[in-house]
């Protein structure tokens, strides 16, 4: 099975170099017969690579795999680093530490939860958090006891959950300026809303009713939340 | 758990994008521990995170980054997930999340409670956090909370037992997020100590004795 996955990988890697430039491939269109055949589950057919990926250095901690993500991400986490002010080394320490954690993790990435994509970017930002503000980063802990547990996902969750984290991605291009330049001042540059107020010289609540209206948008979108 | 009081969109947004301090991100996770519908919003703005981070500019990585990271690889399985969580008596008691937890499991049968004055008892949870001080606190029940105020922001998530004040009705997994200098007077439920998170911007440091005691006493 890890053969299966590294030549489905080197083939899609050849689609991601091309467009290394331009904005990265959402979706690429695999043969769910033909993976389903070679006995991938059904969760690795249906994600896209980057989730592949992150199953197949999870599964038979597969290196090639790995480089894989490292060669996508790590650029792109570097840059995002620097966004914030951080020079090139720092920058660089973030992108160790995050994929150090990558590998220690990757078994808990759950596909019916989260794009590879966002999962990446939490790991991302945690390390940020721990290397460069020095603070622990508290988060809630599903195997805790008193973790109160969401209702089981249908086998079909998978599909919904992918399906919309593509939408989510396109909608976020879609947003209205001003709405996008908060999410990004608040996601590049750590920035509280407050800040953000301030750098941009507007109220606070203006600042407030941006994020409202963005919230509003995506609620109307995905539903249910 | 029925829960009717949710994380401000504005909290969310903070504690998703990394830019909400230690402190206060204990009382967003304690929240999210508790409440299925926040975690789904939660959900959704780490995929914005993803969306942004996916379509960021690549920056080019010096040569040797990729092997530094293989050098510091443990090549065994995936060595986090199956840690044995301490069976701590007190957060079964009051059902208090790991997250707050992981703060003070060192006793894991009593909880090292202090003082604060007219019954009410707090454990301070020590982070690396200057902006911002979390506390663990205990109101015993039917108590009436003098009316009091706080500078800026406080966040407070209940555990066990609840309260009323004028903004409503407060109960396990509810979270209360207040701004300036509102006032208000909690009136803890007559069946049962309220046990809850608080947090509060740093105090200032007053020099000076006299003054810090005259310091309100809820004036945490």
């Amino acid at each position: 099975m890890s053969v299966d996955v590294d030549t489905i990988s080197e083939r899609q890697n050849s689609v991601s170099k091309r467009s290394q430039v331009g904005k990265p491939p959402f979706s690429v269109t695999v043969s769910k017969e033909g993976l389903m055949e070679v006995g991938l589950k059904v969760e690795s057919v249906y994600r896209d690579e980057q989730s592949r990926w992150i199953v197949a250095v999870a599964e038979s901690r597969d290196k090639k795999a790995f480089k894989q993500l490292f060669n996508h991400f790590a650029p792109r986490i570097k840059g995002f680093c620097q966004n914030n002010g951080s020079t090139s080394d720092r920058a660089e320490e973030v992108v160790q530490e995050a994929f150090v954690n990558i590998w220690r993790k990757a078994n808990l990435f759950d596909p019916k939860k989260a794009s590879a994509g966002a999962w990446i970017f939490a790991i991302a930002r945690n390390a940020r958090i721990d290397l460069i503000r020095k603070e622990n980063r508290p988060e809630a802990d599903t195997t805790d006891p008193f973790f109160e547990q969401n209702e089981p996902e249908s086998p079909l969750a998978v599909l919904e959950a992918e399906r919309k984290s593509k939408l989510l991605r396109d909608f976020v291009r879609d947003l209205p300026a001003e709405q996008q330049q908060v999410l990004k001042l608040a996601f590049f540059e750590e920035k509280p809303h407050s800040e953000v107020a301030e750098e941009l010289g507007i109220p606070l609540g203006t600042v407030k009713s941006r994020i409202r209206l963005a919230f509003k948008r995506i609620r109307s979108e995905f539903g249910e939340i | 758990m029925k829960i009717t009081h949710h994380l401000s969109e504005e909290l969310l947004l903070d504690y998703s994008s990394g830019a909400l301090s230690e402190g206060w991100s204990i009382a967003v996770a304690a929240h999210l521990s508790k409440c299925s519908h926040c975690r789904a919003l939660h959900a959704k703005l780490e995929e914005v995170g993803g969306a942004l981070l996916t379509d960021s500019a690549p920056e080019g990585l010096s040569y040797d980054i990729f092997e530094n990271v293989l050098n510091r690889l443990d090549e065994g399985g995936a060595s986090v997930g199956n840690e044995v969580r301490k069976n701590i008596e007190w957060a079964r008691r009051y059902g208090i999340p790991a997250v707050v937890t992981d703060y003070l499991a060192a006793d894991t049968k009593k909880l090292p409670w202090k003082s604060l004055g007219l019954g009410v008892s707090q454990v301070v949870l020590e982070t690396k956090d200057t902006t911002a001080t979390a506390r663990l606190l205990k109101i015993p029940a039917g108590k009436k909370v003098p009316h009091h105020s706080h500078n800026g922001r406080e966040l407070t998530v209940i555990f066990s037992g609840g309260f009323t004040d004028e903004t409503g009705n407060y109960g396990p997994g509810d979270i209360q997020e207040i701004h300036g200098n509102a006032e208000h007077q909690p009136w803890v439920r007559e069946e049962e100590d309220c046990i809850c998170l608080a947090v509060t911007e740093a105090p200032l440091k007053f020099s000076n004795v006299a003054v810090r005691l005259a310091q309100p006493l809820i004036g945490i």
